[in-house]
Formats: C-alpha cells, sequence, structure tokens
C-alpha cells in the first residue's frame, strides 16, 4: 500500500499518465485476485465497494422493487437484516426463515416459502455469531430451479471457507476485504453472475464513455461510480494473493482444527456454555467456520470481555455482534455472547492460552458464588 | 503508422496489457488520441505488424474492444 501510494498516486482509468495506469493496475489485479479466489468466470463481474455492507445493499437494493418478495434466515446479520426491514416498509414481501439453535437452515423450507413474486434469497454463507455454515449449494439449486436470484453474504467465508460460485450457482456474492482475505478495512465487493442486473446505488463518473451523461451499462463501471479505494485494494490484492499461495483448503483445515479445540476445550470448562452446532443434540454434521460463541455462568458477556482484554491480553467481541436475530434465534437475546475469533495468523498456542484463561475466570466466578 | 487499440472500460484495457505483458509482446499504454472517439481513457498502441497476434490474443482472453485503428504514431 505504501509502494502503491508512492508509485501509483493516479486516478485509476482516468488518465493516460503512468500513476493513473499503475494505479489502474494495481485495480485490475486485485479483481483478478478475487475472481480466482471464488471461482469467477469473468473478473469484470467482480466489483468492488467499501465493504461487504455495502455490496449487500447493492445488492438487495439493485433487485428489489416494491411488491417483489425477498426470503432470508434468523441468522443474518444486520447488514442484511436491516436493508430488508427498510424495503418492507416500501412495499417488498419479505419472508424470514427460522432456523433451530444450531443456526443451520433447511433449503427445504427455503423452497416452501417460494411464490411466484419472489425475486431473491439473501442469506449469509457462515454466521458471524456461532459459524454455522449454510448449505448454499442446496439452496442455489432450489433458486434456480425457480427462477429466483440467490445472493450470499461470504463475509464469514472469503478466504478461509472453499467458495466456487460458478459451481455452486451462486447469482450475487458479497465479501468483505477485512476479515480472511486479510485485506484492510474499506475494502470489499460483489460478484455479479453475468447476465444479471442491479440497479446501482451510485451513479457517476467511471472513466469510461466521458461524453455521454449516462451511467455505462457494463461491468464493472456500472456499479462503480467515483475514484476507488486503490489504496486499500491494493492491499486486498496482496492479501489475497497470500490466500491463494496458502490455499484457501489448507487455510479452512487448519483453522477447523483450532475451532474444534477451541470449541471442545470451552465444552470441557465447567460454567461455560459453546453455542453452535456443536452440542452433543447436533453431532458433528454441521460445517463451520473459526466464529466461536460462548457464555460464563454468572458473568456478564461485557465483563468476560473486559478481564480478557485487560489480564489475558485476549480481544474479543461482547454483545450481540450487529446480529440481533442471531442471537433470538440461539437464545441469547438481549444478554449477547462472548465470541472468539480465530484467523490466518491464529495458533495452537493461542487457543490453549486462551483456554487457560477462561478456566481461571471459570473458576474464579464458581469461587464467587460459593460465597 | 501505429495500430491502436480502445476499449469501452479500463478493466478491458488493463486485461489486453496483462495478456501482452505475459506473452511479452511490445505495447504501450497511452491515452487515447483525440482522432479516435473511445469510451475508456485509455488506449494501447502497437507496432503495425503485431496486430494480427493481438487480435487473435484480445479474443482468446475474452477482451472488449471497441477497435484496432491505425494512425500515425503521434495518433493523427
Amino acid at each position: 500500500m505504501v509502494r502503491c501510494l508512492r508509485e501509483a498516486g493516479g486516478n485509476p482509468g482516468r488518465s493516460g499518465h503512468r500513476l493513473s495506469i499503475e494505479a489502474a493496475r494495481v485495480v485490475f489485479d486485485a479483481r483478478e485476485a478475487v475472481a480466482r479466489l471464488i471461482g469467477a468466470p469473468d473478473s469484470r463481474q467482480v466489483v468492488f465497494t467499501g465493504n461487504a455492507t455495502e455490496a449487500l445493499n447493492l445488492a438487495i437494493a439493485g433487485v428489489l422493487e416494491p411488491g417483489a418478495h425477498v426470503i432470508t434466515t434468523s441468522m443474518e446479520h444486520n447488514s442484511v437484516a436491516r436493508p430488508l426491514r427498510y424495503l418492507e416498509s416500501q412495499g417488498v414481501g419479505l419472508s424470514v426463515i427460522q432456523t433451530g439453535p444450531a443456526g443451520r437452515v433447511d433449503p427445504g423450507a427455503v423452497a416452501r416459502a417460494m411464490r411466484p413474486e419472489t425475486r431473491l434469497v439473501a442469506m449469509t454463507h457462515a454466521s458471524n455469531v456461532i459459524g454455522t455454515v449454510q448449505p448454499v449449494e442446496e439452496v442455489a439449486r432450489a433458486c434456480r430451479e425457480r427462477g429466483v436470484l440467490f445472493l450470499v453474504d461470504a463475509a464469514q467465508t472469503a478466504g478461509c471457507y472453499p467458495i466456487d460460485v460458478a459451481a455452486a450457482g451462486i447469482d450475487l456474492l458479497a465479501f468483505t476485504g477485512h476479515k480472511s482475505l486479510l485485506g484492510p478495512p474499506g475494502t470489499g465487493g460483489l460478484y455479479v453472475r453475468e447476465g444479471v442486473t442491479l440497479r446501482p446505488l451510485e451513479r457517476g463518473g467511471t472513466g469510461s464513455r466521458s461524453e455521454l451523461d449516462m451511467q455505462p451499462d457494463f461491468l464493472p463501471d456500472q456499479l462503480e461510480s467515483g475514484t476507488p479505494n486503490f489504496v486499500g485494494l491494493a492491499g486486498l490484492g496482496a492479501g489475497v494473493g497470500v490466500v491463494l499461495e496458502g490455499g484457501v483448503e489448507a487455510i479452512r483445515g487448519r483453522e477447523e482444527g483450532l475451532a474444534r479445540k477451541l470449541r471442545d476445550g470451552l465444552r470441557a470448562i465447567d460454567g461455560v456454555t459453546v453455542y453452535g452446532p456443536d452440542d452433543d443434540r447436533h453431532g458433528r454434521t454441521v460445517p463451520e467456520v473459526g466464529v466461536v460463541s460462548f457464555n460464563l455462568d454468572g458473568v456478564e458477556p461485557s465483563d468476560v470481555g473486559y478481564i480478557l482484554d485487560s489480564e489475558y491480553g485476549v480481544l474479543c467481541r461482547v454483545g450481540l455482534h450487529c446480529a440481533p436475530w442471531a442471537h433470538r434465534t440461539i437464545g441469547t437475546y438481549p444478554r449477547g455472547t462472548v465470541r472468539l475469533s480465530l484467523g490466518f495468523h491464529s495458533t495452537a498456542a493461542d487457543v490453549a492460552h486462551v483456554l487457560g484463561a477462561v478456566g481461571e475466570m471459570a473458576a474464579e466466578a464458581r469461587r464467587g458464588a460459593k460465597r | 503508422m501505429h495500430v491502436f487499440v480502445v476499449f469501452p472500460s479500463t478493466h478491458e484495457a488493463m486485461r489486453l496489457d496483462h495478456l501482452l505483458t505475459q506473452a511479452g509482446i511490445e505495447h504501450d499504454l497511452i491515452p487515447v488520441p483525440r482522432a479516435l472517439s473511445a469510451s475508456c481513457g485509455v488506449a494501447v498502441r502497437l507496432k503495425p505488424e503485431l496486430e494480427e497476434r493481438v487480435r487473435a490474443l484480445a479474443e482468446g482472453g475474452g477482451v472488449r474492444t471497441e477497435g484496432f485503428h491505425r494512425l500515425g504514431s503521434e495518433g493523427r
């Protein structure tokens, strides 16, 4: 990114000078890298946004009009829930498929909720609260059979869980740069299957068709107006390069092992409740990403988070994680949970350290309860 | 005399640039000459004898162009 600011400080594609062309190359390379990672047949179908939220809004508002019907799930983040609730107030029909506490969506329930006017199914690939991975291939099949567009929120999975948009039949896929793609905040994007046309959220300068005052009708320009964050995209391209080099399958295997250790270790601590499909009722058939939510009996999540940070140097997020629907679904609303997230750089030593910390806190809480 | 390739978008120009660089084909990226009306502001400039090879590469790589044009080397 530093090299990018020094040597590519022009506006990508707005000019023919050296710095502008270097900036355009940076954006092109990032686009190609993302396309390769998610199995997009053509990189021009990848448009960049500021984050996954913007990408989800673009997809949702770009497809739905009053009178249309949309299906989503009770495990969604507010980045899907809020735009849909808003559109509901504007005359869009909304069905929310309720899941059990494991958070896994039944593809049959999605198919049964479809109506003649259903235009879109919007759902997360993996829960940002408990890590449950959704059966997107099955839902994609149901969508294809009924001619319904399928939008997947891959904020938790892009870079750490295999995704192939073409093979899975995903029409729209939103991603963020700042999680498992190892890029900086302020980067994200949307894959748009060729043949799917979205109404842009914004219109403006694109560096193309400059003689016309009408928005271009081709990608990526149609959905990318204004100066892009090419410095951020330099970081995103580099991050995705690291992921491609490591291989998503290998990254996934490592994270899955660590997540299992973390979940098992937490469950073994007296006074700890771990949420998600990993509990005994559901066995081990449901895949999860490295997002683990738990609570400690008798201690508020905010206190657990504070002590983990100040005494053990463990940084985690506590509360509702911008996902009130998901917390209602798993039975932790309004208290919320303590959420631990594993990533590319997490190690077995990190997991052992956290388990030791939570173990000590649980023992302390038990002593306090006895007094 | 040079061949100038023009494009609907910067992305397409970058894609051809990438393919040509990979193939080791000499080319320049330059601002689109005034004499050519094109959608995107960047053009690829080639020696005329490379045109057929580059056309084939562009087609094979799925690059969308708005044409190959022969003009003087300064784009006039």
